[in-house]
């Protein structure tokens, strides 16, 4: 007993002797000369919390478990950050494409979320150097494609997965027929489905991908492209003050201390040639046995410690007259002088008009129909077995929100569909759907009545005649149904139908001006909506005369 | 995970997600107070004799009329602070309450009409005016409560975002359908509260 509790205690002695020796260079706020907190920092410390966004749907880097706390290798890392900071942290989910915006809004302090280091995302955030991890871009293919070259993909559909860095490259520099999914999953589906020749993707997660068994008849075709080194973030600005200066100082200890390759190990992601030419980095010494790669009295490493940081892209020219525009009135246009961001928009706008006329038919349609179903053949037996299936739909459609539904039957029944029978549902058909069978169930409460009322009055009329009446003398409330439908159809963004405010959502995400751009989308919808309207009571005009 | 394990795992959030979906009812339950309070308000005003009163208030309902609140919730939470300095601490503003402000503004458009429409029926003698309001005030509230669930969208502490949170544990197919579905449970058992409410209260008034 005795020698075991001596035992113990040298192995606790060892263990503070270890530690203290490995920590004693780690940077820590409290230790720092030059302790004073500015901006983001000392925002943080006030509110004493350090807020950083992961991600939840990337693992081994971020994910959930059980329970749903956030775990990770990034998490691991926003952890430490805390800890030397001597904070608690507090996690939030991000997305690919909501993390610089969250970061923008200033709902969160810190990103760390797969972020490769591009130069359209330092117009939206100051992108911290040294790197932590990196990857690039490869593309996945049945193991029988004959691709070679990543120029031979010009023309051919490419499987692409929102919000990726590389994906404007691929298009702009290879030609590629991109086919763009809301997540990873709905990628890797499409890619079995045949929907594309591959999946381009970072290579950090098509290797797990190939890991399953599952996927032994694919193969990685085309050699690592756009090889892009990942970086934290924190909002512009931030970057040259202390909140910046710290995380570069504690990014270059992860690497010198080898904890990070550690953590990778121990997340179970294979070793990388970028880790380790880091860690060698920044454990280099010079005769006198000081570190060569330290910062300067600025906070500022040596470049020649750091991966080169993308060349910055030449402001888009502006015109004159859109300069006078912000110097009055503050908003910002030059995203819109983009040719890629214009045609992007301009999709947007077409695809927002056709949702809505879709949509507006759609549900006339599904309201005619509901309303007959109530209607026709009222007394036969065989009725109640066409009204209550249609009741319990008006009842379901009207009593759920339009966002759940597209949800359900987007990534629901169109997962099980694509699972089972190989095939995918486009997200515009689904919007076009959902919203239909929506405002179709209104638009049959307002229809009922009055076409029990013509069957009543004039029960020999042709039925066409009795639903044209119908219609008639309800166009009111049905106006005010289909207003209310193009104004929901924004939702459709939610499963990455490319509409308007989609569009404007990239442009945010690349560093466009999130006030100015946002206001311009409110101006759009309130003139569209005002549009829509007068087009209709004109209608109504011709329909009741 | 097997369905036995996906429906435990459910059941083990319940009340997690109840409590969310206590913020999508108190979201909506607020939006309606304070926009029928300015909405009644402005129609008061639409009635007015002057056209100088008259006017200006008819433009404000006509704005609030037409934008979407999907895209109002966007563009508060892009433009309003997300923290703000009080008293030497920092108070972050929760995101439900930038929810509960961009619903405001259409119940803003739709009890500015309504209480225009009261007033005119008033004047001309017409019975249950009153009546006819509250019951559609009633099932408007139905409307702003399916409206609630898009507050997710931007971040906000709701049951929509709360499943997310769920589903992301095992993103199969079969657990997102019940997840949301169990969600939509949810609504539904209100929404047909709320519509036998609106059919109960139609009854009663049409008895008086």
């Amino acid at each position: 007993m005795m020698a075991r509790g001596w035992l113990i205690w040298l192995w606790c002695c060892l263990l503070i002797a270890v530690s203290c020796d490995v920590l004693g260079g780690e940077p820590r706020w409290a230790d720092d000369r030059q302790a004073k907190a500015d901006g983001r920092l000392a925002h943080a410390m006030q509110r004493e919390r350090l807020i950083v966004g992961v991600k939840t749907d990337y693992p081994p880097w971020g994910m959930r478990d059980r329970s749903g706390r956030i775990i990770g290798l990034e998490a691991d890392l926003a952890r430490d950050l805390g800890r030397r900071l001597e904070m608690p942290v507090e996690l939030v989910s991000v997305t690919t494409s909501n993390r610089l915006n969250r970061l923008s809004q200033g709902q969160v302090d810190v990103v760390i979320a797969t972020l490769g280091d591009t130069a359209i995302r330092r117009r939206a955030a100051d992108l911290i150097r040294p790197h932590y991890y990196a990857s690039g871009v490869r593309l996945l293919t049945p193991a029988a494609s004959a691709l070679t070259r990543w120029e031979a993909l010009e023309g051919h559909p490419v499987c692409l997965t929102e919000g990726a860095y590389f994906n404007r490259e691929l298009v702009e520099r290879y030609g590629i027929h991109p086919q763009t999914f809301p997540g990873t999953r709905d990628s890797r589906l499409a890619l079995r489905d045949g929907r594309c020749v591959g999946w381009a993707y970072d290579d950090s997660v098509l290797s797990q991908v190939l890991d399953d068994p599952e996927w032994a008849d694919f193969r990685l075709a085309l050699p690592s492209r756009l090889d892009t080194p990942w970086a934290v973030a924190v909002a512009s600005g931030e970057g040259e003050r202390s909140l910046g200066r710290f995380i570069a100082r504690t990014v270059a200890d992860w690497h010198r201390s080898g904890w990070l390759v550690e953590r990778q190990r121990a997340w179970g992601i294979p070793d990388t040639d970028f880790l380790e030419v880091q860690r060698r980095r920044f454990q280099e010494t010079d005769a006198s046995g000081e570190l060569l790669c330290r910062p300067d009295a600025g906070g500022a490493f040596p470049e020649s410690c750091l991966e080169p940081a993308p060349e910055p892209l030449p402001a888009p020219s502006v015109p004159a007259w859109a300069e006078r525009v912000e110097r009055h009135t503050g908003l910002d246009l030059a995203p819109l002088f983009d040719a890629l961001n214009r045609q992007r928009l301009m999709t947007g706008i077409a695809t927002t008009l056709a949702l809505s006329i879709v949509a507006i038919l759609g549900s006339l349609v599904v309201g005619v129909l509901l309303a007959l179903a109530e209607r026709r053949g009222s007394g036969r037996p065989w009725h109640w077995l066409v009204r209550w299936p249609s009741r319990l739909l008006v009842s379901v459609a009207r009593m759920t929100p339009p966002i759940l539904q597209l949800y359900i039957v987007f990534f629901g029944l169109g997962g099980l569909l694509a699972a089972r029978f190989g095939f995918t549902l486009s997200g515009f058909l689904v919007a076009s759907l959902v919203f239909s069978v929506y405002a179709g169930s209104s638009n049959a409460a307002v229809l009922s009545p009055m076409l029990a009322r013509q069957m009543r009055q004039d029960p020999e009329a042709p039925l066409l005649r009795q639903v044209a009446r119908s219609i008639e003398q309800g166009f009111e409330g049905l106006v005010s149904i289909m207003v209310n439908i193009v104004k929901a159809a924004g939702m459709a963004s939610t499963i990455a139908v490319p509409e308007v405010i989609s569009a404007t959502h990239r442009l945010i995400g690349e560093g466009g001006d999130a006030a100015s751009l946002m206001t311009l989308l409110l101006v759009f919808y309130f003139c569209f909506v005002l549009v829509v309207m007068a087009l209709l009571n004109l209608l109504k005009r011709w329909v009741i005369s | 995970m097997t369905l036995a394990e996906m429906l435990m795992l459910l059941w083990q959030r319940t009340p997690d997600l109840i409590g969310g979906f206590g913020y999508n009812l108190l979201i909506a339950v607020l939006a309606m107070v304070l926009g029928t309070l300015i909405g009644v308000g402005l129609g008061a005003a639409r009635y007015h004799r002057s056209r100088r009163v008259r006017l200006p208030a008819g433009w404000l309902t006509s704005l609030c009329r037409n934008v979407p609140s999907f895209v109002l919730m966007f563009y508060i939470a892009f433009v309003l602070p997300v923290e703000v300095e009080w008293g030497g601490g920092v108070v972050t503003i929760p995101l439900w309450y930038k929810a509960t402000l961009a619903l405001v503004i259409p119940v803003v458009g739709f009890a500015s009409d309504q209480g225009l429409a009261l007033l005119r029926q008033r004047a001309q003698g017409r019975e249950g005016a009153g009546a006819t309001f509250l019951v559609a005030w009633v099932q408007y509230y139905l409307i702003v409560l399916m409206a609630s669930a898009t507050a997710s969208v931007i971040g906000a502490d709701e049951v929509v975002g709360r499943v997310n949170e769920v589903i992301a544990f095992d993103s199969t197919p079969t657990f997102l359908l019940l997840g949301y579905g169990y969600v939509c449970l949810f609504f539904l058992a209100s929404g047909l509260l709320i519509s036998a409410t609106a059919r109960y209260m139609e009854a009663w008034f049409e008895r008086r």
